[in-house]
């Protein structure tokens, strides 16, 4: 499944970026990175990934949140999944889930997280239709 | 199987299943001990539930129409088992009061100084710690060893409780994380989740309040913690919920406390974003609610915007 998959990572945190980038690499996806919100929203429409992977605390607390709205918010992203892999849950002692208006992502994942893990939900989420 | 045709009408409602008409009877006999063994033979918490508990039974009495003889739960086959329990909250001590009960020997291993687990966030005003204590000493006197200052993964991990000839482990962690929302102004200073802050009025440690204070939620978690930031000095406390008054889960007595102490409440409205300046919270603004449920029952909250604010 990943020959031809194309994987956007957007995380302010250099190290773990370049570390999922190269293990994504190896398993045969095709990767691309972003720092920060504005920066993923730019590489998402470029690139147009199949399943963008995205932080949450960036510059800002809530980025990853309201750049998890702006690219569903575009039409031409319509099919891309979108998973959150983020620290929040354990900072803030709040688990958060998908939710329409608020966090329409298709799964919200915790860091730390093992690369079989990363891997393994998102080929999950490939395999979902669009909703 | 538990069903409605298995239990007496204010049995099933109960989530231990008390068997509420043989303790009523032993009570309007006097037999008040044989009462409470009826109660506690179900429930590990009777002194927490005396004070907490949503009497799901009284709306289900048929008393009055039907003067049936009540159901004796059925008992068990003894098992003779090592157990360990993780977790010395209400489901890891009702667990291994059962399992202690039938004739396990039941370790529980607690990663606080404490048992109780979220009974302890509970405010003291609504469950008094001796009632608490009561019952831990209870379900720890029927043969219960307890640890505490014991986190699994740290101190000790399950691989290990299996290789010390424990038969099986039972994960009662707990909820101990809130539902978060994601809404714009999320993370400011001050946004906070309700049960690690109730943890921390619980544990001592320093909680920043501030003079205002939106309590999102139209549950007893909410209410309890509206009014615990009164207790704290909170000037103006709100309860905002996307429920209407009438639909609150909240129970109304304690809605009727809480208002009696001066907590607004804020009914069908929801959280549209947290104002921030200079990383504090500067104001909150809502938007009404016009349905909380869809057609198919389900919980789908319907918006009118335009949004307003507090």
């Amino acid at each position: 499944m990943a020959e031809g998959t194309r994987v956007l990572l957007v995380d302010d945190d250099p190290g773990l970026l370049k570390a999922l980038e190269a293990m994504l690499r190896d398993a045969g996806y095709e990767v691309f990175t972003a720092r920060d919100g504005q920066a993923g929203l730019a590489a998402a429409l470029t690139h147009k990934p199949h399943v963008a992977v995205i932080d949450v605390i960036m510059r800002r607390p809530d980025e990853g949140f309201v750049l998890s709205r702006a690219l569903r918010a575009e039409p031409v992203l319509e099919q891309m999944k979108i998973l959150v892999l983020t620290a929040a849950p354990d900072r803030y002692g709040m688990a958060f889930e998908p939710d329409a208006k608020w966090l329409p992502v298709d799964g919200v994942l915790e860091k730390p997280i093992t690369a079989e893990a990363l891997v393994e939900e998102m080929e999950r989420v490939l395999q979902t239709p669009a909703g | 199987m538990v069903t409605s045709a298995t239990h007496a009408p204010c049995e099933f409602p109960c989530p231990v299943r008390t068997d509420a008409g043989r303790y009523a009877r032993l009570i309007a006999d006097g037999l008040y001990e044989e009462a409470c063994e009826v109660i506690v033979r179900t429930n590990p918490f009777p002194a927490v539930c005396a004070y907490i508990c949503q009497r799901p039974c009284e709306a289900a009495c048929r008393r009055s129409d039907v003067d049936a003889p009540p159901v004796s739960p059925a008992e068990g086959e003894p098992v003779r088992a090592r157990v360990a329990v993780v977790g010395a909250g209400p489901a890891g001590l009702a667990a291994a009061f059962e399992l202690a009960r039938a004739g396990c020997t039941v370790k529980v291993l607690e990663r606080l100084d404490v048992p109780g687990g979220m009974l302890n966030v509970i405010p003291r005003y609504r469950l008094p710690l001796e009632a608490l204590q009561a019952d831990v000493e209870r379900i720890l006197s029927a043969g219960v060893e307890l640890h505490c200052g014991t986190e699994i993964g740290r101190e000790v991990t399950v691989s290990d409780l299996f290789q010390r000839a424990y038969d099986a482990v039972i994960a009662a962690t707990g909820l101990s994380r809130s539902r978060g929302i994601a809404v714009p102004g999320f993370g400011a200073r001050r946004f906070t989740a309700a049960i690690p802050w109730m943890t921390d009025v619980w544990l001592g440690n320093k909680v920043d309040l501030g003079e205002r204070v939106a309590v999102i939620g139209g549950g007893n978690v909410a209410v309890d913690v509206a009014r615990t930031a009164r207790r704290l000095g909170a000037e103006k406390v709100c309860l905002i919920c996307v429920e209407s008054r009438e639909e609150m889960p909240a129970e109304p007595h304690e809605l009727e406390l809480a208002q009696a102490e001066g907590i607004e409440i804020v009914p069908s409205s929801a959280l549209k974003r947290v104002v921030n300046r200079d990383g504090r919270i500067a104001m909150v603004e809502l938007m009404s609610v016009v349905a909380v449920f869809d057609q198919e029952g389900r919980f789908n909250p319907e918006y009118d915007p335009p949004a307003f604010a507090l």
